[in-house]
């Protein structure tokens, strides 16, 4: 479990005695989340979301309050080796994550930083490969590779290491629709086969319309943290976080308000059914 | 500004090596267009599809290998004006990386203090500048840039740019990491720029909603050659675009073409969800009230 409790965080900067310019970036935060749970995080920008994932693995450690991981304080350093690997990130730009020249080499550049036996090295690296479903070998220079094949490699490079909790910072924000939809099924896909849990940052909601919670950041607060239907009906308060209905969504909720029956997950298939019994 | 490009072709040589010359890749192939003054256009292409380069030309950055490139007419490559590219505001994805001095005035009048313009007219123009991307001057100046929001700071770059009064604005991806709201003023403010200071801008987008909210023209790129430019509109309906940018059809275009195909409405493609129920509504009464 990540246990988070009354967590502040602020950017300090060193040279500057003045405290009216640390800006404070999280106030008081409470939150926990699961083994295996996938909690999508949402809010503007600037409204804490990322600062809070950096305090998960320790990379900040919060002014007050604490980070607990696995039981594990994150402001005991010798406990960071541990929580770093347990928590890993995988963030927006493939492009700034990669440290091989090869498929191969990236992957296993992780894996001999974590001490991982040499000569089960390449058995690993084909089943991170693998299960990503990266369409390419070893040897393939990461130059050659796409946008979101890029982005599937930085995700095979962290599964590699097992990690219990995965956080994808607006991990598909620089790819076309279309492979957003590739690397989103691929990451379901991988937790089905090797469950952990999923920390999602995104400003698409068709992503995580399947997360157990929606945890919404505001001003560096939690303002509310609870199953996806406590937010869909309140749409001001989506449009005032900066967050848009999927479109079949929405009219799926305007068709209820209507009294017509029709699931939540409508899609055009379902439209032309209710449509073609009249017809 | 009117840019003018007539057989536009660019090929990156390696100068001393003159195998690897005759090996380089054409990047851009025979370009020819014409872009006005005023317009408001996008450019779509995937990396490698020789965007970028484009850009750079347009900026001076880089030199066309054959062909001519015009500003207003004039080819500032050829007539040795290269003070022409000046006019050209280029702002490069994440530009708020590059903002580095301890006031949003200072970062802004960077341009102008290295002109060595006296003190007024620069203070003047940051004013200018600074209201044209609506950021309070007095409220704003002697904030360190550092503080500010994303969009702030975004906006800080900009002005550092539009104070230098370009005639034509490029920008790269400049909505990348911007949450909806931002996106959406971000937009305001370049269409007001367009509308009332007349200038022209290019800007790189990815989006296709983006594109068609709010440009007048989609360039599509693709190896080197333009594979679409016209409305935006039009390439919601080319399949071919759709797939070579992994583009899907905007789901209010596949509803009012389900509505039409059943005769129910004729085709806004901008069909809003509030919209769309409204009609399936209406169509499944009508049907109940036939039925009794």
């Amino acid at each position: 479990m990540l246990d988070i409790r009354n967590a502040s965080f602020s950017y300090t900067d060193e040279d500057e005695e003045d405290t009216q310019h640390t800006s404070r970036v999280l106030h008081q935060v409470t939150a926990s989340i699961e083994a295996n749970e996938f909690v999508a995080l949402l809010g503007r920008n600037g409204s804490g979301k990322s600062s809070f994932t950096r305090l998960l693995n320790g990379i900040e450690i919060p002014s007050e309050g604490t980070v607990q991981v696995e039981g594990k304080f994150t402001h005991h350093s010798p406990s960071l080796p541990l929580i770093r690997r347990a928590v890993q990130i995988v963030f927006q730009n493939p492009e700034n994550q990669q440290v091989g020249m090869t498929v191969g080499e990236d992957i296993a550049f992780g894996l001999s930083n974590i001490g991982y036996p040499q000569q089960q090295m390449q058995e690993r690296i084909a089943w991170a490969i693998d299960l990503v479903g990266l369409d390419a070998d070893v040897d393939r220079p990461v130059t050659r590779l796409s946008g979101g094949e890029k982005q599937k490699l930085a995700l095979a490079a962290v599964l590699a290491l097992s990690p219990k909790y995965l956080i994808l910072d607006e991990a598909t924000s620089m790819l076309d629709p279309l492979a957003r939809k590739q690397f989103v099924a691929t990451l379901h896909e991988a937790r089905k086969r090797h469950p952990f849990a999923l920390i999602y940052i995104t400003h698409h909601l068709e992503e995580v319309l399947e997360a157990d919670r929606w945890v919404l950041f505001r001003n560096g607060r939690i303002h509310l943290d609870g199953p996806p239907a406590q937010f869909l009906n309140d749409e001001a308060l989506l449009a005032e976080c900066g967050l848009e209905l999927p479109y079949y969504h929405a009219l799926a909720l305007a068709l209820q308000a209507k009294g017509i029956s029709v699931p939540a997950s409508l899609g055009i298939e379902e439209l032309r059914d209710l449509l073609c019994r009249f017809n | 500004m009117q840019i003018q490009l007539s057989g536009v072709s660019f090929i990156y040589e390696k100068k001393k090596k003159k195998k690897a010359a005759t090996l380089a890749p054409t990047v851009l192939k025979q370009l020819n267009l014409t872009i006005h003054s005023g317009e408001m256009l996008a450019v779509a292409g995937k990396s490698g599809s020789g965007k970028s380069t484009f850009l750079q030309l347009l900026k001076g950055f880089l030199s066309p290998t054959t062909g001519s490139v015009l500003l207003d007419g004039v080819d500032p490559n050829t007539s040795k004006r290269p003070e022409l590219f000046d006019q050209v505001g280029f702002i490069f994805q994440y530009p708020e990386h590059q903002l580095f001095a301890t006031t949003v005035f200072d970062d802004i009048a960077f341009g102008l203090q290295s002109a060595k313009l006296p003190g007024e007219i620069v203070e003047q123009r940051v004013r200018k500048a600074m209201e044209s991307v609506e950021l309070d001057y007095e409220v704003f100046k002697d904030r360190s840039p550092f503080e500010l929001s994303g969009g702030e700071k975004r906006r800080v770059a900009i002005a550092g740019v539009v104070v230098l009064e370009p005639k034509l604005l490029i920008l790269d991806e400049p909505t990348a990491g911007l949450d909806l709201p931002s996106r959406t003023a971000l937009f305001e403010l370049l269409h007001h720029m367009n509308k009332n200071q007349g200038l022209t801008i290019i800007w790189v987008s990815h989006q296709l909603d983006e594109i068609v909210s709010h440009a007048s023209r989609l360039l599509a790129l693709q190896n080197g050659v333009f594979i679409a430019d016209g409305s935006p509109e039009a390439a919601l309906s080319d399949p071919v675009l759709l797939e070579a940018f992994g583009w899907e059809e905007p789901s209010a275009l596949v509803v009012s073409r389900l509505l039409g195909q059943l005769g129910l409405s004729a085709g806004n493609t901008k069909l809003s969800p509030e919209e769309a129920a409204a009609i399936i509504a209406a169509a499944l009464n009508q049907h109940e009230i036939i039925a009794k």
